[in-house]
């Protein structure tokens, strides 16, 4: 069966006056419809291009993206993007945020109520008429979440969503963020640097290199559905972790030996 | 930012002695500042009682009073406030207008602004006052060449003030936008613009300034009205005193006008911005 996503031969690289750089190389995988797939690499290593690419708005280089079996040529409420930073924006109350999407794509009936809905069982609907600046960082990272939703995509893609939280939030955050996202039964592609992260929050693991990123690493984490705060307390958690680590410092080691060699 | 709206708390008695302490700082300032002007009114009308100074040539608060007292029982100093104040909101009102719809331009075609910008430049350090002659010529001597002045002296520093403020629209914001596949006039109207409102107000408080340059330049070259006019008058008929007092009404005048628009800058920043 064809799978819901499929990323086949997909290189890409970014050309600047100076210099041109290769982000990404000969990338191959598939996401499977209700899976939690996490992407981990060193930071810079073209994740968020991956993620852009997948949103649409980008067109890569080489090869191609499917979507259900359909290549993606421009953005589309299938996909749900949601971004390291909230952006929820102060002149318009958290409802209205909510709504942004469909404020965008036109408004229906059915997916207003939708929306409505989704706040009601996340718990925000008695801030409805708040500005964003007095809620906190999680509730607005949990306000941006129901505002992907409220599209009713079929992937989300989250890149590094807790990254501009405070460690606290963030573990409160990932349980919340992961319950929702399991609750609704949506396929998400999720990017960070953080090791634990997403070991705590992934059905699967990819592993990618430095740039330009190649795949090191499909890595299925065969650890129980629980709160990812749970997780990180599991034995195998640790194994998980190594295994990573290694891949990716093997990856560091290579890259320091390269320097060296150029220098 | 604290605001008032919230309840007054139970605080601590050293917490009461700082909120004292920060009463008295402000109330020391307000008070030095009176306290200044009254001091420059007293040695200034002092200074012309004794003879130090002429009266003739650097007139006295006293006769400036006098003289506003005079200009306004013979009826026609209303006439020169308005004069001048309706040239000025006019003049910045346009400007600031003209300014947000030029950027709105720039921002649109990006290629545009880039040809634009070497002139942009020349034209904002370029003093407009000097194009007053060749305006007198095209639009006559009166009321509309005034406001047209003013116009153009605001619409250069409105134009670059609220581009840029475009264009430091956070890119994630336009990005998140554009993955909800928005129009490039959904990007302008759902985020540019609301996003840009304070910046847009800002520029509003810089072309009242230049509003009232270009106004009373404008008066001092042409028309019979006007605070700028009177001005002049005074200082052809060699009446200092009517010069100090279109200066000081000026004065008065620009104070509460800029009060007003920070005012409202203020409260707009407070209702969109976090």
């Amino acid at each position: 069966m064809e799978p819901l996503l499929r990323i086949e031969n997909v290189s890409h690289t970014y050309h600047t006056p100076e210099d041109e750089i290769l982000a990404i190389k000969n990338l191959n995988f598939s996401v499977e419809e209700g899976q939690f797939v996490v992407i981990v690499g060193p930071s810079g290593c073209g994740k968020s291009t991956l993620l852009s690419m997948v949103a649409g708005l980008l067109q890569p280089e080489e090869g191609q993206i499917f979507l259900r079996g359909k290549p993606i040529t421009g953005v589309s409420t299938d996909i749900g993007y949601m971004l390291q930073r909230d952006h929820l924006f102060e002149w318009r109350t958290i409802w209205q945020n909510v709504l942004l999407g469909l404020d965008v794509r036109g408004i229906t009936k059915q997916k207003q109520s939708r929306a409505m809905e989704l706040l009601k069982t996340y718990k925000m609907y008695e801030f409805r008429n708040s500005r964003p600046s007095q809620l906190s960082g999680g509730m607005r990272q949990r306000v941006a979440l129901i505002r992907t939703l409220a599209i009713d995509p079929q992937i989300l893609l989250l890149d590094e969503p807790f990254s501009s939280l405070d460690y606290q939030t963030r573990l409160h955050l990932a349980d919340e963020i992961t319950e929702i996202i399991r609750k609704e039964n949506k396929t998400a592609l999720f990017v960070t640097h953080d090791i634990a992260e997403a070991v705590s929050i992934a059905d699967r693991i990819i592993v990618l290199s430095g740039r330009p990123a190649v795949l090191k690493r499909d890595l299925v984490v065969d650890l129980p559905a629980v709160k990812p705060i749970e997780r990180r307390g599991l034995p195998e958690f640790r194994h998980y972790f190594n295994t990573i680590w290694k891949e990716l410092d093997a990856n560091a080691g290579e890259r320091k030996e390269e320097k060296a060699a150029l220098s | 930012m604290p605001e008032n709206g919230k309840k007054k708390k139970q605080h601590s008695p050293r917490h009461g002695e700082y909120l004292a302490r920060l009463k008295r700082d402000r109330l020391i300032v307000s008070l030095s500042r009176v306290l200044v002007l009254v001091l420059i009114v007293g040695l200034w009308e002092l200074a012309t009682r004794m003879g130090m100074l002429d009266p003739f040539i650097f007139s006295s608060p006293s006769r400036i009073a006098a003289t506003i007292a005079r200009l306004w029982t013979n009826g026609n100093l209303l006439t020169h406030v308005l004069t001048t104040l309706f040239e000025t909101v006019v003049g910045f009102l346009i400007g600031t207008g003209l300014g947000v719809f030029f950027a709105i331009l720039l921002w649109w075609f990006p290629r545009a602004a880039e040809v634009a910008d070497p002139y942009l430049v020349v034209l904002n350090s370029l003093p407009k006052i000097a194009l007053g002659p060749v305006l007198i010529v095209w639009m006559g001597t009166g009321m509309p060449a005034i406001i047209t002045i003013a116009v153009l002296i605001s619409v250069i520093v409105a134009i670059t003030s609220v581009y840029t403020g475009f264009k430091e629209v956070d890119p994630e914001k336009l990005l998140l936008l554009r993955s909800l596949g928005a129009t490039k006039f959904q990007v302008l109207t759902m985020v540019i613009l609301p996003a840009s409102v304070p910046i847009m107000v800002s520029a509003l408080k810089l072309s009242v300034g230049m509003s009232w340059v270009g106004v009373i330049v404008g008066e001092f070259l042409v028309s019979r009205a006007g605070l700028g006019y009177l001005i002049v008058y005074g200082g052809q008929v060699f009446q200092l005193d009517i010069v100090m007092a279109g200066v000081v009404i000026l004065a008065a005048l620009a104070a509460v006008m800029y009060y007003g628009v920070a005012r409202f800058e203020k409260y707009i920043t407070k209702k969109t911005q976090a």
